[in-house]
């Protein structure tokens, strides 16, 4: 049920952005020398719709995904016009189930990354490379108890120094032990 | 007309070392200054840097570093000679580096403090284990140590061990699923799960409430059920000492007959500041305080100041197993596997100790697959289905005194309060006592995989910092081959004592901060019976 709602979500949200986007057009037509800017601009809303196709969820926290654009862009001015171009070459595609991203990648070689790139920072809540022994790096913060990676295992781990149990509650096994 | 002092001891350093040593001076009465480099930093403030930190792997970014008090994160901090790039993880405030330490508090073996005359390698201590015993109990006793009386923590599978006069303050803390299922699966094959004694409070203690199981005691517990050095900085000041912060030691000034008569300190705002004291003991950490020896030229007539530095160089394994175990519920560690921890063959190499670790696994899991391109709802499963299955056995080595692994000061490089920055030399390539021990236990890694029906994530990690900086200003009973005797009293000058883990003069494998306090409690008896 989660799966079709989500897709059902990713689906209207991908006429929004065909329909923002024509609409960004039509403004612009009287506007010739802006034109190019527009088309190659990637805003914080583009952003986020973006994030949830490549994710897989109809709904993301607005503030995360703010965050992550503007790592994304400080670590590489470049970003924005590489994720408008993923964007573009995704609707082309017409991928809407990223169980056929493989594919996409195959196609798509030099694009690929700016999805991993994205889907890396939603899933980790940071971009760039975090050094385990130096205080300097290319690192950026994205998002903690928001980052992705944690939401599969919910219901039985914790996001640390967010204890949901009292002393000892590890003694016993997660009660979804016989289906883990 | 008799001399008067600023106080009658200054204790360098509020770790946990010094602050218990301080503590005790001031209950019984002495007037007691420590001079700290950093400063007070509540807790919420280094959880909240935790969590809006992107590094969450970097023990020392929730903690401040400074241009007058440099985080050894900082690469204008500390230079390496040697093959191995040595980092000592210590911080700079007032606690020190107990602040993300896992409180791990085991006591060495009567055995670990014997490793020259029976087995022909390392040093004796200058102290039997008796000696040491009484103050292993107050150090548990400060800390709120949860541990088990019935354990034979030599690994043999006998009698309790070491031998103890009081039973732990604390009883051990219910074994976590995962743990549970390791000893179940691979205490079958011949090897000691024991629990491991640890400052990480299960019931409420000194006003530090229980452990909920946050999963994060490196590198900040954001409740303090896990003991750090702070509580006792908090204790001695409400004894009467005297906590001043934002103070670099950087001399101790010579007066007659080898009497040390001055600390000198400098603040960030560049004020120097001279005290005086009867005693003064340095606690600064096992690196900062040969640094300051070395910078001060005391208490290195025999330079060895800052030499024989040891850690329990190790490497580690990641492996998945074929069952759920749901490791990250609890504390980040628990207990260790011992199959080479004490025997006639440490002559030959290393003991090892092998603890499996218990942290969350998704980043590490997630970090892996998204490397490998999986995303969708396959990564989704598979991060739940990896990190219920997630194994990490970290394995420390005990290393031996070697005087070419050293740290001294830089040649080349200062801070910003003109004080120079720290070089290290730490090598083990060709040191067969270690290597010997690393075919052991890859041997064991095999076993520990075949028993869970594992598949290996990672077990060629190369040699990883564990941090235990021992050795530096070593104990001995001679005065040609150790810094301080069994007192911690420097040889060459009586009111001067060091407190701090680099007195160990061998390693064993054991996390030695709990060794450092107690010797530095005792340290703080003899002084109060001479001040």
């Amino acid at each position: 049920m989660t799966e079709n709602l989500d897709r059902k979500g990713l689906i209207s949200r991908r006429r929004l952005i065909g329909l923002s986007v024509g609409g960004v057009l039509v403004a612009s037509l009287g506007c010739l020398p802006t034109l190019a800017v527009a088309q190659e601009a990637m805003d914080q809303a583009g952003f986020q719709a973006l994030s949830q196709r490549l994710t897989g969820r109809a709904i993301l926290d607005k503030v995360i995904s703010d965050r992550a654009f503007a790592a994304l862009t400080a670590e590489d001015t470049g970003f924005p016009a590489a994720a408008m171009r993923l964007t573009a070459a995704l609707d082309q595609a017409g991928l809407v189930d990223m169980r056929e991203f493989k594919q996409f990648a195959a196609a798509n070689p030099e694009l690929a990354p700016t999805a991993i790139k994205i889907i890396s920072a939603w899933y980790l809540g940071y971009t760039g490379t975090p050094e385990g022994e130096a205080n300097h790096d290319d690192a950026r913060f994205v998002a903690f108890a928001g980052a992705l990676m944690y939401q599969p295992t919910k219901d039985v781990t914790i996001v640390p120094t967010y204890a949901r149990g009292h002393t000892n509650y590890w003694v016993d096994p997660p009660a979804t032990l016989a289906t883990d | 007309m008799a001399t008067e002092f600023d106080a009658d001891v200054i204790v360098i350093g509020s770790g946990a070392i010094g602050s218990n040593a301080a503590h005790l001076l001031a209950q019984r009465g002495k007037s007691v200054i420590i001079l700290e480099t950093g400063e007070w930093i509540p807790r919420w403030k280094i959880v909240e840097n935790f969590r809006s930190s992107p590094r969450k792997n970097n023990l020392n970014d929730p903690y401040p570093t400074f241009p007058w008090a440099m985080s050894s994160f900082d690469p204008d901090y500390i230079e390496n000679t040697g093959n191995f790039h040595y980092v000592p993880y210590q911080l700079s405030l007032v606690g020190g580096t107990t602040w993300h330490w896992a409180a791990a508090t085991w006591r060495f073996l009567p055995n670990d403090m014997k490793m020259k005359s029976l087995y022909g390698v390392s040093n004796d201590w200058p102290m039997e284990y008796s000696d040491l015993e009484p103050w292993y109990d107050l150090a548990e006793y400060n800390l709120g140590v949860a541990g088990s009386d019935t354990d034979d923590q030599s690994g043999h599978a006998g009698a309790a061990h070491p031998p103890r006069s009081k039973p732990y303050p604390v009883t051990a803390e219910g074994e976590t699923y995962y743990f549970q299922r390791l000893k179940d699966r691979i205490g079958r094959e011949g090897y000691n799960f024991i629990h491991e004694p640890n400052g990480r409070t299960n019931k409420p203690y000194d006003g530090r409430p229980a452990c909920s199981g946050n999963n994060n005691c490196m590198p900040v517990c954001p409740i303090g059920a896990m003991y750090s050095g702070d509580v006792h900085a908090r204790h001695a000041q409400n004894a009467g000492a005297k906590i001043i912060t934002d103070a670099t030691a950087y001399n101790l000034e010579k007066g007659e007959g080898g009497k040390i008569v001055a600390v000198h300190y400098r603040s960030s705002k560049g004020a120097d500041v001279r005290l005086t004291a009867k005693a003064f003991i340095v606690a600064a950490n096992g690196i900062e305080t040969p640094k300051l020896l070395l910078f001060s030229d005391v208490a290195n007539s025999n330079d060895l100041v800052g030499r024989h530095l040891m850690d329990h160089s190790g490497i580690s394994l990641i492996f998945t197993a074929d069952e759920p175990l749901w490791p990250g519920r609890g504390q980040v560690q628990q207990g260790a596997i011992f199959k080479w921890r004490d025997g006639d063959w440490r002559g030959q190499h290393s003991a090892i100790k092998h603890a499996p670790h218990n942290n969350v696994p998704n980043r590490d899991v997630a970090e892996m697959l998204i490397k490998q391109g999986v995303v969708g709802p396959e990564l989704d499963e598979q991060i739940r289905h990896l990190s219920a299955r997630w194994v990490v056995i970290e394995s420390m080595f005990e290393t031996l005194p070697r005087a070419t692994n050293r740290v001294t000061l830089s040649t080349t490089k200062k801070d910003a309060l003109g004080i120079p920055t720290l070089s290290f030399n730490y090598d083990l390539d060709g040191d067969e006592y270690v290597e010997k021990a690393r075919d052991l236990c890859m041997d064991d890694y095999g076993n520990f995989v075949r028993a869970m029906g594992g598949k290996v994530i990672n077990d060629k990690t190369g040699w990883q910092n564990h941090a235990h900086v021992m050795g530096t200003v070593m104990m001995g009973d001679d005065a040609k081959t150790s810094v301080t005797n069994h007192e911690g009293r420097t040889w060459d000058h009586d009111n001067l004592f060091l407190a701090t883990t680099g007195l160990l003069p061998s390693s064993s494998v054991l996390n030695p901060t709990l060794a450092g306090i107690a010797l530095g409690l005792r340290t703080a008896d003899i002084i109060a019976k001479e001040v």
